[in-house]
């Protein structure tokens, strides 16, 4: 088995145990949250600052979100593109910024040394304090991110979930994908991310991290610094989604592949939810990233059907979606959407036993202690901790929490949210 | 007091930088690379079996992939799924990839598991089952993988073509995927031969890495491995270096959505390199042509004209034989191919000028300094640079020699690579022109 599996960032356990305890916060004069984890074992910081800029406050113009926080970076005042990228190289330091859907995350990483640091910082400043859109960045931005849009259109995936967050959310924040689509780009004007970024990119709706080989003192300098450069402003207006159920549950849509995209949803819960760790839990047992997960158990060791499959809950601020996703040879999607189906009535029926839980609970434990093995993996992390809100002890009462659950509640979660409306199945390929 | 104490914490810093690796030989061929970090009660195992698809002619292409599939299809002692439950259950992660030159597998868990670790390593090195009911069932799934990776992705699909047509006479011009008609006609018998010929501990390094005592760990490496007997080795073919004789430009219209432009140029490995600077060069032109984001094609084709949205390079200095040079472009959206292709070669023909006009050269080194430096932060890849080093026989000190190298190229070096390897009769180019059966309205 040769894939790659990828970490869950929203769960943090960091480097050590004592890291848990000396999670250091305070405020800056305007406003500006920020956390800090020391670690001076390596000779990098990770700086991370989350606002809530996500593709949720798009309103009409749907990629916005993702336009503003693109833009970022690619000038500054006295500072063309080209320049901030010989300075940002020059120094080593890495520096990236973008949009999901509830928030948008701008990082970066830089050798610790005082010198190179501090200029660092200071570039990270100067290109998120003023944003200066000029036409020939913004042409080159709406060009790059069609480009994306256009690229997202030959995954059957991508599309399958395209189609099934437009069916579950319609009329809601959520309902458009984090890009937009060709014809919203288009119509999205030069001054639209700049209003955007004066609203929604302010230190009362920012939450900032350092991570790495910094003092406490250095770091609320560096904090005051950057949080001073931004206005005060206020914090983004709490999302709320209701999701309806749609007219068509099933939803194929054609598309010449000799893969189909087949995805079977239901609503999850959102990243606030106390129900999180038990479907995390009944999720991983199902179809988690293992060949030891039920679904994999049937869908590729058994049968053969699939390279890969898996069952999560994907959780957002407002809400959440629980899927089982799979690709297989179009003229196996049948068969294979039978099986997931029967798979789901069976867990919805009997729930898990008692060794599938138990098992799915160690895999989650030990897996945050790999999964947070670096500076990287903790930084990103714990800013999203701080941007969502979650309560202080968070990191270190994870693994307990997921100790503590009862089968009862792992197996009631789970058979909930099956037996729930709406059920979505979409089937992106050639229609058989 | 402040900056002695940053100094102190700086000195205590350079022992996990510096001489953290130590390495032996067992009695019977198999190298043991032992890489100590103390940050986290974690370890993680890699070994690396020197075979991958260079090592397969055409009818058994992909053998080396199928058979990393089946090696998670039970032993004699762990049926079939037991092992992926075994790690699983203690929350570990167990997993594997095929490269050209080499078939790795890993796991990562808690330190505590690491016998256990060894134990299961060194099982199915010698007793897997490899049944032909449960390889006719993977041969399923591979095919699916196939056919993701390249019959529904069009860059996927591009690259096997420009490696088809790069690599000519080398053996880097098959996919490790394999081409399906082999996926679908190699036999258990050939796969038991595979397995048997190339599972062997003369021909495979094995990574330790984490919290671990290096003396404990070759102990327990010892107990396991020492014991299973090395076998001859097939005979390995030599491919030196040989450019292109000329330029070769081809077009790919399939379905897709947007166009996309690959241009590779043949090119020495470290291994291959008949000076060793030049493959060092490389590495810093490849970092200065799309690696990083002040680079030639970033700042010139995507910021400067706009012609593309995307640009990166790839050269991997430690292929076993003669490798590429590769230039991945996204075009914007209607560029027009034959003006493309120009503008693509004008900038190829023009980098040595940019490079003395520009302090290209040392923004390179200093990205690639801290590249190193950021890459401690990470078990896996410290594990697969020592991994990869065991496994082409070099020595250790090759990691920590790495910067003093790529410090000791000058601008003459990168003028005289581009004069040697970045000439027109050097090129191959593959445009991808998108064409599209089914409407889709976005």
């Amino acid at each position: 088995m040769c894939k790659w599996f990828l970490v869950l960032t929203f769960i943090v356990l960091p480097l050590h145990a004592a890291m848990v305890d000396h999670i250091q916060r305070f405020t800056t004069s305007n406003g500006m949250k920020v956390a800090l984890i020391e670690n001076h074992d390596l000779p990098i910081v990770d700086v991370r600052v989350a606002f809530h800029a996500g593709s949720a406050y798009d309103g009409e113009a749907h990629g916005l979100a993702y336009m503003t926080a693109s833009l970022i970076g690619d000038g500054a005042p006295n500072l063309s593109a080209n320049q901030i990228a010989n300075q940002f190289d020059s120094l080593g330091a890495v520096f990236s910024s973008t949009a999901r859907r509830d928030i948008a995350v701008v990082s970066l990483r830089s050798l610790s040394n005082a010198n190179t640091f501090s200029q660092a910082m200071s570039l990270f400043d100067k290109s998120i304090a003023k944003l200066s859109v000029t036409p020939h960045m913004f042409q080159r931005e709406v060009s790059s991110q069609s480009q994306l849009v256009r690229s997202a259109m030959e995954r059957p995936m991508a599309l399958a979930y395209k189609a099934l967050y437009q069916a579950l959310f319609a009329g809601t924040p959520y309902a458009h994908p984090v890009l937009g689509d060709l014809r919203s780009i288009s119509k999205i004007g030069l001054d639209q991310p700049q209003v955007f970024y004066r609203r929604y990119y302010v230190a009362k709706n920012a939450a900032l991290v350092f991570v790495g080989d910094i003092s406490l003192q250095d770091a609320k300098a560096y904090a005051e610094q950057f949080s001073t450069m931004l206005p005060t402003g206020h914090p983004a207006k709490t999302m709320i989604v209701h999701a309806k159920t749609p007219a068509k549950t099933t939803i194929n849509v054609p598309f010449s592949t000799d893969q189909s995209a087949v995805v079977v949803a239901m609503l999850g819960v959102s990243k606030t939810d106390p129900d999180r760790y038990a479907l995390n839990v009944a999720a991983n047992a199902l179809g988690g990233p293992t060949l030891a997960s039920m679904l994999y158990g049937s869908l590729r060791e058994k049968h053969g059907l699939v390279y890969s499959v898996s069952a999560s809950n994907r959780a957002l601020e407002a809400t959440g979606v629980f899927s089982v996703a799979a690709s297989t040879l179009s003229a196996q999607s049948i068969k294979a959407l039978t099986l997931i189906d029967s798979l789901l009535d069976q867990v919805g029926n009997n729930g898990l036993s008692d060794t599938q839980i138990k098992d799915s609970k160690q895999f989650l434990e030990g897996r945050f202690v790999l999964d947070l093995s670096t500076n990287a993996n903790v930084a990103d992390a714990l800013v999203a901790q701080e941007a969502y809100g979650f309560p202080d002890d968070y990191l270190s009462s994870y693994t307990r929490k997921i100790k503590s659950l009862k089968n009862e509640d792992v197996t009631g979660v789970l058979r909930k949210i099956i037996h729930s409306e709406p059920k979505i199945t979409v089937i992106v390929g050639k229609h058989e | 007091m402040k900056k002695l104490l940053r100094l102190l914490l700086i000195c205590f810093a350079l022992p996990v930088m510096a001489s953290n690796v130590q390495q032996m030989t067992l009695s019977n061929g198999m190298k043991v690379v032992v890489l100590t970090d103390h940050r986290s009660p974690v370890v993680m195992t890699q070994l690396w079996y020197n075979v991958g698809s260079s090592d397969e002619r055409l009818g058994e292409t992909g053998i080396s992939h199928f058979l990393e599939h089946m090696m998670f299809r039970g032993t004699q002692a762990y049926a079939p799924g037991e092992f992926a439950t075994m790690i699983s259950s203690r929350g570990g992660e167990d997993n594997a990839f095929t490269s050209r030159d080499a078939t790795v597998y890993y796991l990562f868990m808690h330190k505590q598991y690491l016998p256990l670790m060894l134990k299961m390593e060194a099982d199915r090195m010698k007793n897997l089952l490899l049944s032909t009911q449960s390889i006719n069932t993977e041969r399923k799934v591979v095919l699916e993988e196939r056919t993701g990776r390249v019959e529904d992705s069009p860059l996927g699909y591009t690259y096997e073509r420009v490696n088809a047509l790069a690599f000519t006479g080398n053996p880097y011009q098959t996919p490790i995927v394999g081409f399906a008609s082999d996926i679908k006609q190699v036999t258990p018998g050939e796969l038991k031969r595979w397995y048997q010929q190339y599972y062997v501990p003369n021909n495979a390094t094995l990574v330790i890495a984490g919290d671990v005592d290096p003396q404990d760990a070759f102990q327990k490496a010892r107990s396991c491995f020492e014991g299973i007997t090395p076998q001859a080795l097939p005979l390995k073919k030599d491919y030196p270096y040989v450019a292109n004789p000329g330029r070769v430009d081809s077009t790919i219209s399939r379905l897709g959505q947007i166009q996309k432009f690959v241009v590779a140029y043949r090119v020495p490995s470290l291994l291959t390199a008949k000076n060793k600077k030049d493959a060092y060069a490389l590495v810093l032109l490849s970092t200065m042509l799309g690696g990083m984001k002040s680079s030639i094609l970033d700042r010139g084709l995507i910021r400067d004209r706009g012609l593309a949205t995307s640009a990166y390079t790839q050269y991997n200095l430690l292929a076993k034989y003669p490798t590429d040079l590769k230039i991945s472009l996204q075009p914007v959206e209607g560029v027009d191919h034959d003006y493309m292709v120009r503008m693509v070669r004008n900038y190829m023909n023009n980098i040595a000028a940019t490079l003395s006009s520009d302090d290209l050269l040392r923004r390179a080194k200093a990205v690639i300094h801290a590249q190193y430096v950021y890459a401690q932060d990470s078990l896996r890849s410290q594990s697969r640079i020592v991994g990869k080093i065991g496994s082409l026989g070099l020595p250790l000190s090759f990691k920590s020699d790495y910067l003093s190298h790529i410090d000791a190229v000058s601008e003459q070096d990168i003028q005289r690579v581009i004069i040697e390897y970045l000439v027109a009769d050097n090129m191959t180019e593959v445009w991808f022109q998108p064409r599209s059966e089914v409407a889709y309205n976005v």
